[in-house]
């Protein structure tokens, strides 16, 4: 999973914050995550087409999600990555 | 199969459409909800981030409250934004910055790097350090980030980081302080530890961690350290923490069972005035100390040295110029010199020196020189006391530093001077002793001879060492005689004796040596020494002395009976003339009485030489001439020696004057004349001359025994038999004769060497016995004086008289005679036996009294001569004759004749008596 946060802003963090503890509590030993900085990095935030930030992708397993804020809503993330079924 | 390839191609792009259609739901949700910090929008030129309001305003605020500067300038350079960091930097608000040029803000340099960041075109940031000056002209370091924004049209084209280097170049130079203090702290060779200010070790460096046990800190320093010391004080640490500085020199630590010195430092730690802790050094000085424990050892065992030596030592302090001065003195040189050492310490070695001036420069070189080649000289020191040592000095150089010092090593060597010069007196003594000395082995090979040995021998010292005495052997020893003298010497005792010698030369002479051992310390015998006087001269003088008491003996023997003996000849004499004088004598009766006449003259010559020789005879001695007196007695002699000898008179062509008796000289002339006879038994010639001699030298005086001056001589010679040395020793000694018994007495020679004497002349005799012997008699020469140049009295015949005389003789018998020839010859005679009665009849009769003849020598009262000195008193025209056979108190004297007084030896003949009597009263 990719995490594209914008710099240090309150949702950025958040969001840092939010998915680090989902995949923690849920996927722990099983994930992979990196979060980029798309002022550091807009290069990459390109080539996955982000529009807004923070986003959330998930590559695997397809199909590819994104999610979009600051992960607060822990139902719709878990949906958007196919823990929970819809 | 194209429908069911249309058909799964249609689903998937249905499920495409779905997944888009989900995401942009899920975009547009989140847009609605606010749930999207920022937008990326996809542009030709790049994708652009729209950030949206409440991003914006967390980046303002980090920007303006971060402590880096950050501005915003224009493409030419003017700020169009600036935070507060700015504004600090740039010492003035931020209205007044924003809308000017940041080159403004730079120096001329710093200008011109900035115009080459504003026009150059590269996109990534580009940072420059420069310097800000502030709004009260206050420099700043910055470095500055420059970053170019793409937004084309904008009026906004760089972003600029201004970083404050101040403290980061203050930190870094901080940093490099650090770091140097911890590699000086690390690398120290000292254990260095800081304490806190508890006592508890913080810090401790690499040496100081060896020192200890391994142990984490903190941890109380005494714990750490344990340290001894050999003095009651300890490291007191919590005395640095009050603020002092502590030093602890012989401070000793145990590591891993062996000591380790230390020397230990400690100083407080201050931070703005406080006392932090402590910093303690912890200095290793095992090895100098022990180093330092054996150089004071060994230091101490040169001192001992130094000290303890018999001889004395100094430390002298050598000047370039001048004299040396004592910088060190051991206890000998205090104990010999009586100073105490603090007064030699510092004083001038002249101050020492016997001499009183300072010591010269000469004799410092001189001394130097000898030091320098490694000899030793002498000196002397004066003592405190005044007293003098002496010492043989050696002298080495030492350097000490930059001054130049001398260690002088004195050896006492007062004592061995005196023993040298005692021992040097004792050879001297034995080399010069008059007696000989020889010194042999136990061998009996001769060591030693001193002078007089070699002189007395004729052997010199080389030729008697290693020879043995038997060298001088005289053979008149016999062999029992040497086995005494080397048992006696072999006990160990000294041999003292007579020894007859033999020289070199063969001649014997005797000694009285006296040999005895000469022991080592030990006792045993290591020398025999012989101390030897030669004794001949004693003998000599032994044999003279006995000599002489012969003639004295003699003499005082014919002295004794001379008196009386010529009374009974003159009586005897006198009674032979008169009786032969009678008329009508037979022939033969006549011829008797010759006889007896005869043998009473041989008698009455026999006393007169017995006194001759034992020089008691009366001497007479008048101004003579020698020549007179030989021609006088010439005839008589011719008539003495008879007509077998021939007698040959050579007579000096002047006058030989001298101061003699002339009987007597008659006399040695006749006894030298006589012996020359008998030496010539067949007959032969006899030379009588006269002349003169000189006695110059001192050493022909003493030859001859008499005084230096002028002498006449009579020399007698003849053709005789001459003769023999042994005979030669005895020749003047009385009644010494080579004639048969009978034929003579033994006196002539004696006789003429006495009168020799007598008249300080002496007699000599040089032997040929080729050619015969020669005596020669001298006499001292005298000047010639009138009475001198008259011829004796020629015998006139006997005359008489009528004038009245007083005999005075105190032989009856004598007396008797005498009156008869004397009034026989007309004379009218007063008689008396003595003095007193010679006065007694002047006093009646003294007008009358022409001639006083009297006797010398009278028993009672008043002698001769004082009756002559009172009559001749009373009547000085008063004549005298004074007759003696013999007299004691003139015996062997001159007798001195006053006016008027003649003198008439006893006995006489009546011719001579009466002849002296005329010529007395005629005078």
């Amino acid at each position: 999973m990719r995490l594209y946060v914008a710099g240090l802003t309150p949702r950025s963090m958040r969001a840092i914050s939010n998915i680090k503890e989902i995949c923690e509590a849920r996927l722990k030993g099983r994930y992979s995550l990196r979060v980029i900085d798309i002022y550091q990095q807009p290069a990459l935030a390109k080539g996955e087409q982000i529009v807004a930030v923070p986003t959330l992708i998930k590559h695997l397993p397809p199909p590819l999600r994104r999610i979009i804020g600051d992960l607060s809503d822990r139902e719709r993330v878990l949906i958007g990555l196919d823990i929970r079924p819809a | 199969m194209v429908v069911m390839g249309t058909v799964e191609s249609l689903t998937a792009e249905v499920g495409e459409l779905r997944a888009r259609l989900a995401a942009a739901e899920e975009l547009q949700r989140a847009i609605r909800q606010g749930d999207v910090d920022a937008v990326v929008i996809a542009r030709s030129g790049g994708d652009v981030v729209y950030t949206l309001h409440g991003a914006d305003r967390m980046y303002r605020q980090l920007i303006e409250t971060m402590s880096e500067g950050a501005l915003t300038l224009s493409a030419s350079g003017l700020v169009l934004y600036g935070n507060l960091a700015v504004s600090r930097m740039l010492g003035r608000p931020l209205d007044r910055i924003v809308g000017t040029a940041l080159r403004d803000y730079l120096p001329a340099g710093d200008q011109h790097a900035l115009e080459h960041i504003l026009i150059s075109s590269a996109a990534a940031p580009t940072r420059l350090e420069m310097t800000l000056v502030g709004g009260d002209g206050r420099e700043l370091p910055v470095l500055a980030s420059f970053a170019r924004l793409p937004a084309e049209g904008s009026a906004l084209a760089f972003c600029v980081v201004l970083t404050d280097l101040t403290q980061q170049r203050f930190s870094a130079r901080l940093v490099q302080d650090e770091r140097l203090a911890r590699s000086i702290l690390e690398e120290a060779a000292e254990a260095i530890v800081v304490t806190d200010e508890h006592g508890f070790v913080i810090r401790a460096n690499r040496v100081a961690l060896g020192l200890s046990s391994a142990l984490p800190l903190p941890r109380p320093f005494a714990e750490m350290f344990p340290l001894r010391t050999s003095t009651p004080a300890a490291f007191d640490l919590a005395a640095v923490l009050r603020g002092e500085t502590v030093r602890l020199v012989d401070a000793v630590i145990d590591r891993d069972g062996t000591d380790v010195n230390l020397i230990v430092n400690g100083g407080p730690l201050r931070g703005d005035g406080a006392i932090l802790g402590a910093v303690v050094t912890l200095t290793d000085i095992t090895k100098r100390w022990q180093a330092l424990q054996e150089l004071r050892l060994s230091e101490e065992r040169f001192r001992a040295v130094f000290e303890h030596a018999a001889d004395v030592m100094f430390l002298l302090e050598v000047p370039p110029v001048g004299t040396p001065v004592i910088r060190d003195a051991n206890s000998a040189a205090s104990t010999l010199l009586g100073y105490d050492r603090t007064e030699l310490i510092g004083r001038p070695v002249s101050m020492i020196e016997s001499r009183s001036a300072e010591l010269d420069e000469v004799e410092v070189r001189r001394r130097a020189a000898i030091a320098e080649a490694g000899g030793r000289f002498e000196l002397t020191h004066r003592c405190k006391d005044g007293s003098t040592r002496q010492f043989e000095v050696s002298v080495s150089e030492l350097t000490l530093g930059p001054q130049a010092y001398a260690l002088a090593i004195e050896r006492d060597i007062t004592d061995r001077r005196l023993a040298e010069e005692s021992m040097a007196r004792l050879a001297t003594a034995v080399e010069q002793s008059a007696e000989s000395i020889v010194v042999v082995d136990l061998k009996g090979d001769i060591q030693y001879v001193n002078p007089t040995f070699e002189s007395l021998t004729g052997y010199s010292r080389t030729e008697a060492i290693g020879q043995n005495p038997r060298l001088l052997k005289s053979g008149v020893h016999d062999a029992a005689f040497y086995e005494t003298m080397w048992a006696t010497l072999l006990r160990g005792e000294s041999w003292s004796g007579h020894l007859v010698n033999k020289k070199k030369d063969g001649t014997l002479f005797e000694e009285e040596a006296t040999i005895s051992p000469v022991r080592d310390g030990a006792g045993r015998t290591i020398n025999y020494v012989a101390v030897k006087r030669d004794v001949s001269r004693e003998l000599q003088l032994e044999r003279e002395i006995r000599q002489s008491q012969k003639i004295e003996a003699i003499g005082q023997l014919a002295g004794g009976v001379a008196h009386d003996f010529n009374n009974i000849l003159a009586a005897m004499l006198i009674q032979v003339e008169l009786t032969s004088r009678l008329d009508g004598l037979p022939a033969s009766a006549l011829s008797g009485l010759r006889d007896i006449g005869a043998s009473a003259e041989r008698a009455a010559n026999l006393t007169r030489q017995l006194l001759l020789f034992s020089r008691r005879q009366v001497m007479q001695p008048r101004a003579l001439d020698l020549n007179v007196v030989v021609t006088s007695i010439a005839n008589m002699l011719q008539r003495i020696i008879g007509e077998e000898t021939q007698l040959q008179i050579n007579l000096h062509p002047h006058p030989l004057n001298t101061w003699a008796d002339a009987g007597m000289i008659d006399q040695v002339l006749m006894n030298l004349v006589v012996n020359a006879r008998d030496a010539m038994p067949g007959g032969g010639k006899i030379v009588i001359s006269t002349g003169e001699a000189i006695v110059a030298t001192e050493e022909m005086a003493a030859r001859r025994d008499v005084e230096q001056g002028r002498y006449v001589t009579l020399r007698v010679c003849d053709s005789g038999v001459g003769i023999s040395p042994s005979q030669a020793q005895h020749i003047f000694e009385p009644f010494y004769t080579t004639k048969t018994e009978g034929k003579g007495t033994g006196l002539g020679l004696a006789t003429a060497f006495g009168i020799a004497k007598q008249h300080k002349g002496t007699i000599f005799f040089e032997r040929n016995e080729v050619r015969g012997t020669a005596f020669e008699l001298l006499l001292p020469a005298n000047e010639p004086t009138a009475e001198a140049a008259g011829v004796p009295e020629a015998p006139k015949p006997p005359a008489g008289g009528t004038e009245t005389i007083l005999l005075v003789e105190d032989e009856a018998a004598v007396r008797t005679l005498m009156v008869i020839v004397l009034e026989s010859a007309g004379y009218r005679v007063l008689e008396a036996s003595d003095g007193i009665d010679a006065l007694r009849q002047f006093e009646e009769q003294a007008g009358s009294i022409d001639l006083l003849f009297t006797d010398i020598v009278m028993p009672a009262g008043v002698g001769g001569r004082e009756l002559a000195r009172q009559l001749q008193e009373r009547k000085p025209s008063l004549r005298v004759i004074l007759t003696s056979g013999y007299s004691a108190d003139s015996a062997g004297a001159e007798l001195v004749l006053g006016a008027r007084q003649r003198f008439l030896p006893k006995p006489s003949s009546m011719d001579e008596i009466l002849a002296t009597v005329r010529r007395s009263l005629d005078e």
